[in-house]
């Protein structure tokens, strides 16, 4: 290792990475910070990481400081490859980071560079970091990773893991983890630097809930797939998942084919509007901005639609003009998706909606979905009673405009394979029930109730299980043995995941609207994204008997014998073990499961569109 | 005039009353609810409380029904007096409430009537509800009050800062039907008092006057609650007296006695009374000064502008917090610019000579909003809170935005000058930088109704708090070093439960309510010392490392400088500290590390009589009148340099 003495007159001692990503605002502060260091042998390499908001002007003047160097990236290319870009170029025996966000006291270097000094050399030291404002710790944020700012290591061969390998916001498996090895790693214990606390922080728009696939795909305007795994959710691997419809050609349109454009958001199973690009019709995209994370928002992974400037989407819309807009989908797409219908230069406009009214008046978007509900040239909704209610709220809306009943994130055909697994429970002779997601109304007792009549409660979804972390606790103290915990499950491996089970849990609740749609909460209205899961891996539906109310998913499965109504456990049981029931109810299952693709639904939707579109004429 | 559409030839078994204010998205979902009723025999009273948006044309269809009739006020005149007149409308004889963001389900008025009939003594029925999302029951405060509604109501929950209501109240109006006349029982108007206890007071009257109330046993209706619903305006998390004025229409001339039970109360012709009939005498050379945002703390400030001869117009945010004062305002002679389609042409059409755009981080979108209008008039922005926020909102760029775009800045100190200087790495071109704190009182208030002290009287040591007790801890330590806290505001008291109920074991804390600006050197003056904020601040000289703390000066500073009381604050040798800055440049200021040593600073008389004189000497400087020709000045340097 370098020692003082082999230190050449003015070299650098450190090389602080800079990477930055639209961060202009930011960026002078953490410049200055550097600058007023007490230790002057440092160099900084900025690596401009695609930025499209003027931070070359911004740090123009920085650049007289023959210390600084700045290299720009053509386009975005994510923090890891940044890094390695500049890893590749630093020039001293010890590598520092300074995100464009981030913040340097005057003694951070000259602090960390002294524990260099120590025997065994570490690989790698750290310094304590004031974060979320005003608080600050000594050493690493508990629940985080060792933020770059606070971090000094030796230069080395290793690389930070890139978008290209996987997206995450935890830091020690991107690269810390690959320096233990080398050494360890030491704290100095002083508060040396600031982990800027703002909304716009990478690893916040990558974590969930707040963050996540579809956050960080809009901010950083990510054209590619992604393998996507935070420290809390789930792993998502779009470049397989999609690769089957990325890597196909292009339908070719059809004669009579719709320019159809989407505004708003996808949501689950996003994919399904490929179904309209196989026949024929042609597909953009204008998205809303700032999605949750299951907001699916383009650029899509699955390919084949073309996505609008959300600035000036104006001038865009008249250049392709679209046939139709569909308008879609949840509450978060409502401001967006009034703004368009009110921009609108007189195209065929038809809004589909899903979840929810009641998140609406909560918010204050009732006034915009009322103008949506309203002045649309045709309506989508999700389910017979979710139409009867909008009857009774806003009265004479129902039946001004041509309309249908179509659940809003129905999954794409090709995950509904054949590959069906053996049931567990003709292994074992138990009897084996699935939660695919949140175990809405399934309290720790309720799984108590069900493991004292023999149920077992096989519950998916990493990211969930995180969340519910004190509800597994209570609920195996009460159920021991009988909760079984999975990872998620993505969409190719549905079937032969959840057919070994009996059947499957849809949120378990006791309606009170007593059969009066105006009394009707969610609950009641609502068809969970779940029940295309359900369906089709072949499994009948769980939920309580709710008589005399109106309930969506109990229409559904008892109209079309789907699934098992109970008002108690032990019915429960009684039924699951009722083999005739159970195979007479698979088998109904399984005939009808194409009907819970979108796929079955599309030649309805796009004649739905032409009849908007002559109506409009 | 007052239109009403003609009443119906019968008299109906129950009278419905709708009164409605901008609820045109909302009304076709109660008005069905009503023609739904398994019961028929009603008439409905809407009263149009002047509202601005389509209601009309939404409500015309129904008025075919010759149950419903339709009376419009000329201008908005507050829930109390439109219920008031749909009860001398109604000609039924039990009256029961819609409001047009409510509903009823079908057997609402079956069952009310069947209930109320069955037993003739019964005054007031009510049906369960639904409300706030999945919440239902039958009454606002559970099943618990069915049987003992007067003592419920009497006796309502313990203020919870984070209840979704903090009223006390037991009914929505929606779920209750009652007989109709009830000789002296009536809603208290707008001109009375505006409080969220407004449906409260009125159900207690009416139990007084002998209504005997009954539950009919079952939910059948439904308080919509949505974020513009009157509650939640008047005292929601979200609510306050600038979002209730603005939401009303309410504007000069007109005086609200706000007593919201979430938030601060102000009587307003209590409060500012004084500058009623004071009118602007604009001058020759005087400006026309836009205000655009929001104001902060004492508002009334601005009339200092009025006074020297300059005209003022308000353009404002259409969503300050509770605590932050927005036009429309009752004093003064501010033309008020509403925040609609049209802002723009009217913003061109008044021609001011310049923006000043003010003050906290919840104006920045509208400031935003000036800057993209692009409308060719020099922008000076005052800045207060702050920095960090701003951050954390995710507002940063827009702040750095505003910063840079503006033509003048204002800055409340220079430390908070010199931390921009280093946030943005940029020198302060001085010729374009003012520094002046934010919300500095008004001048008037700086009278000489001098109070003895009364620690002459009985030799202990007395302090005051104004305002929120930040840092006055362990308060058990403070007493033991003999010093008495006199905690002052009903708002602060229900904030802080804890803290005042461990100071009045002491016997060292003395409870006092809202002090107004009228009574500031009046009451306040008889006080040896005040405080401060009191925190630790490890910036260490460093202001990269500082945050609000060291960065703000709090209102209460301007309070202390009108009652000539030194400040209290905690001494923080290397660090680097606004107010501790000002405190040593006026020499105020008692700084000490624990509370024995500061018993000890107080109990040195001859000290804290020099302390009290040098405050006394400086205060006007803590009055924003003083100021005022300067700023102005700075405001006709930045116009000159625009003009170039």
């Amino acid at each position: 290792m370098d020692g003082e003495g082999q230190i050449e007159e003015g070299a650098p001692r450190v090389s602080v990475l800079m990477p930055t990503f639209n961060q202009v605002a930011f960026i002078r502060r953490a410049l200055e910070s550097l600058l007023a260091q007490t230790l002057a042998a440092w160099e900084l390499l900025i690596v401009d990481d695609g930025a499209t908001d003027g931070t070359r002007a911004a740090i123009e003047p920085f650049l007289a400081d023959e210390r600084i160097r700045y290299e720009r990236l053509p386009e975005n290319v994510g923090l890891g490859a940044a890094l390695n870009h500049g890893l590749a170029r630093a020039r001293a025996s010890l590598i520092a980071y300074l995100p464009s966000d981030d913040l340097f006291y005057p003694e951070h270097l000259a602090s960390l560079i002294a524990h260099f000094a120590a025997e065994p050399t570490p690989a790698l030291a750290y310094s304590g970091v004031r974060h979320t404002y005003n608080r600050a710790v000594t050493g690493q944020i508990e629940g985080y990773p060792l933020q770059l700012a606070q971090v000094m290591h030796r230069r080395t061969d290793d690389r930070w893991l890139e978008r290209g390998e996987l997206v995450t916001d935890d830091l020690e498996r991107m690269f810390w983890a690959q320096l233990r090895p080398h050494g360890p790693f030491v704290g100095t214990a002083r508060v040396t630097c600031e982990w800027v606390d703002h909304p716009d922080q990478r690893h916040k728009i990558i974590r969930e809930p707040l963050g996540g696939i579809n956050p960080y795909r809009a901010r950083y305007g990510v054209q590619t797939p992604l393998r996507f795994h935070t420290s809390v959710g789930n792993r998502i691997d779009e470049v397989e998942q999609y690769r089957r419809f990325r890597e196909r050609p292009a339908t070719p349109p059809a004669e009579d084919g719709l320019k159809i454009l989407l505004v708003g958001e996808l949501a689950y199973n996003a994919e399904r509007v490929l179904a309209l690009e196989e026949r024929g019709h042609t597909l953009y995209g204008l998205w809303m901005q700032e999605p949750y994370w299951f907001n699916t928002v383009g650029p899509v992974p699955f390919g084949h639609v073309e996505d609008l400037p959300r600035t000036d989407w104006r001038t865009a819309v008249r250049r392709i003009a679209p046939d139709i807009i569909y308008g879609l989908l949840n509450w978060q797409a409502v401001p967006f998706v009034h703004q368009v219908l009110l921009d609108n230069p007189g195209i065929p406009f038809v809004w589909h909606f899903k979840e929810g009214p009641f998140i609406c008046l909560e918010k204050g978007y009732w006034p915009r979905l009322v103008d949506l509900q309203t002045r649309a040239d045709g309506q989508i909704y999700s389910s017979p009673e979710a139409r009867d209610w909008f009857a009774t709220a806003i009265p004479g809306a129902v039946d001004a405009v041509p309309s249908l009943v179509l659940d809003g994130d129905l999954p794409k055909r090709e995950w509904f394979t054949d590959r069906r697994s053996a049931r567990l429970s003709a292994s074992d002779g138990q009897l084996h029930t699935v939660v695919p997601g949140r175990p809405i109304g399934l309290h720790p007792w309720t799984v108590g109730e069900l493991a004292d009549v023999g149920i077992h409660l096989h519950f998916y979804g990493d990211f969930t299980q995180g969340v519910w972390r004190g509800w597994i606790e209570k609920a195996n103290r009460v159920a021991e043995g009988y909760l079984h915990l999975h990872p998620n499950v993505d969409q190719p491996r549905w079937v032969e995941e959840f057919s070994r089970y009996d059947a499957g849990w849809l949120h378990l609740f006791r309606s009170e609207n007593a059969g009066d749609v105006r009394r009707a909460n969610w609950d009641d209205l609502n068809y969970p994204a779940r029940i295309a899961t359900l369906i089709g891996a072949g499994l009948p539906l769980l939920q309580y008997e709710n008589a005399g109310a109106i309930v969506a998913a109990q229409n559904l499965a008892r109209s079309r014998k789907l699934g098992l109504l109970f008002n108690d456990m032990g019915q429960l049981r009684d039924q699951l073990r009722d083999e005739v029931l159970m195979g007479r109810l698979r088998d109904s299952v399984w005939s009808q499961r194409h009907e819970f693709t979108f796929d079955h639904h599309a030649d309805r939707l796009v004649a739905f569109f032409r009849d908007v579109i002559a109506t409009k004429r | 005039m007052a239109e009403t559409s003609a009443p119906p030839q019968l008299t109906p078994r129950v009278s419905v009353l709708m009164p409605t204010f901008k609820q045109a998205a909302f009304i076709r979902r109660a008005l069905e609810s009503l023609r739904a009723q398994s019961f028929a025999d009603w008439e409905l009273i809407i009263v149009d409380d002047g509202t601005p948006d389509d209601t009309g044309g939404v409500v015309a269809p129904y008025l075919a029904d010759p149950r419903i009739r339709y009376h419009r006020l000329e201008r908005n005149r507050g829930l109390g007096a439109a219920l008031n007149i749909a009860t001398g409308l109604a000609r039924g004889r039990y009256l029961a409430y819609l409001p047009s963001d409510d509903l009823y389900y079908p057997e609402h008025l079956t069952r009310l009537v069947a209930t109320i009939e069955a037993e003739p003594p019964i005054g007031l029925v009510y049906g369960g509800l639904r409300w706030a999302g999945n919440r239902g029951g039958p009454t606002l405060q559970g099943a618990e009050a069915v049987g003992r509604e007067a003592a419920a109501l009497a006796n309502p929950p313990p203020f919870d800062q984070r209840a979704p209501l903090t009223n006390g109240n037991l009914f929505a109006p929606v779920q209750v039907l009652h007989r109709r006349d009830w000789p002296g029982v009536r809603w208290a108007e707008r001109e009375e008092v505006v409080s969220d206890r407004l449906e409260a007071d009125f159900w207690r009257a009416l139990l007084a006057a002998g209504a005997r109330p009954a539950y009919v046993d079952a939910i059948t209706c439904e308080w919509v609650w949505h974020d513009a619903g009157r509650t939640r305006i008047v005292a929601g998390p979200a609510g306050g007296l600038a979002r209730y004025r603005a939401h009303y229409g309410i504007g000069r001339g007109e005086w609200l006695n706000w007593q919201p039970t979430r938030g601060v109360q102000v009587d307003e012709r209590a409060r500012w009374g004084r500058f009623a009939e004071r009118r602007a005498l604009p001058g020759p050379d005087g400006l026309t000064i836009l205000l655009a945002g929001e104001l902060g703390f004492n508002p009334e400030r601005v009339l200092a502008f009025e006074e020297a001869g300059h005209r003022l117009a308000g353009l404002w945010v259409a969503r300050p917090e509770p605590w932050d004062a927005a036009g429309p305002f009752p004093w003064g002679n501010i033309v008020d610019i509403p925040l609609d389609r049209r802002w723009v042409e009217r913003v061109r059409a008044l021609d001011p000579d310049v923006i000043y755009a003010l003050l906290n981080w919840q104006a920045l979108p509208l400031i935003e909003a000036v800057l993209d209008a692009k409308l060719g008039i020099p922008i000076v922005f005052h800045f207060k809170e702050g920095p960090f926020i701003c951050l954390e909102h995710g507002l940063w760029p827009l702040l750095l935005r505003v910063l840079r775009e503006s033509d003048g800045r204002v800055f409340i100190n220079d430390e908070m000058a010199d931390w921009f200087a280093l946030a943005t790495d940029d020198t302060l071109d001085p010729e374009t930088t003012f520094i002046l704190d934010g919300d500095l009182p008004k001048g008037d208030w700086f009278d000489e109704r001098w109070a003895p002290k009364l620690s002459a009287a009985d030799g202990e040591i007395h302090t005051v708090c104004p305002g929120r007790p930040l840092g006055l801890d362990p308060f058990e330590e403070i007493a033991a070093a003999g010093i008495h806290v006199h905690f002052y505001g009903d708002h602060f008291h229900r904030q802080h439960p804890n803290w005042a109920r461990a100071g009045l074991a002491t016997g060292h804390m003395h409870l006092h309510p809202t002090v107004e600006p009228e009574g500031w050197v009046r009451e306040l003056s008889r006080y040896d010392a005040a405080w401060g904020h009191l925190f630790d601040s490890d910036n260490g000289g460093d202001l990269r490392r500082a945050t609000w703390d060291d960065l703000n000066l709090p209102a209460r500073l301007g309070t202390f400088a009108a009652a000539g009381l030194p400040w209290i604050l905690r001494d923080n040798p290397d660090a680097r500290i606004a107010t501790h800055a000002l405190a040593r440049r006026h020499d105020v200021g008692l700084f000490s590390r624990d509370y024995a040593d500061l018993a000890a600073q107080l109990r040195d008389r001859r000290r804290l009589a020099t302390l009290t004189t040098n405050m006394r000497v400086a205060r006007r400087q803590f009055a924003f009148d003083t100021h005022v020709d300067a700023l102005v000045a700075f405001f006709r340097r930045v116009m000159r340099r625009h003009a170039e």
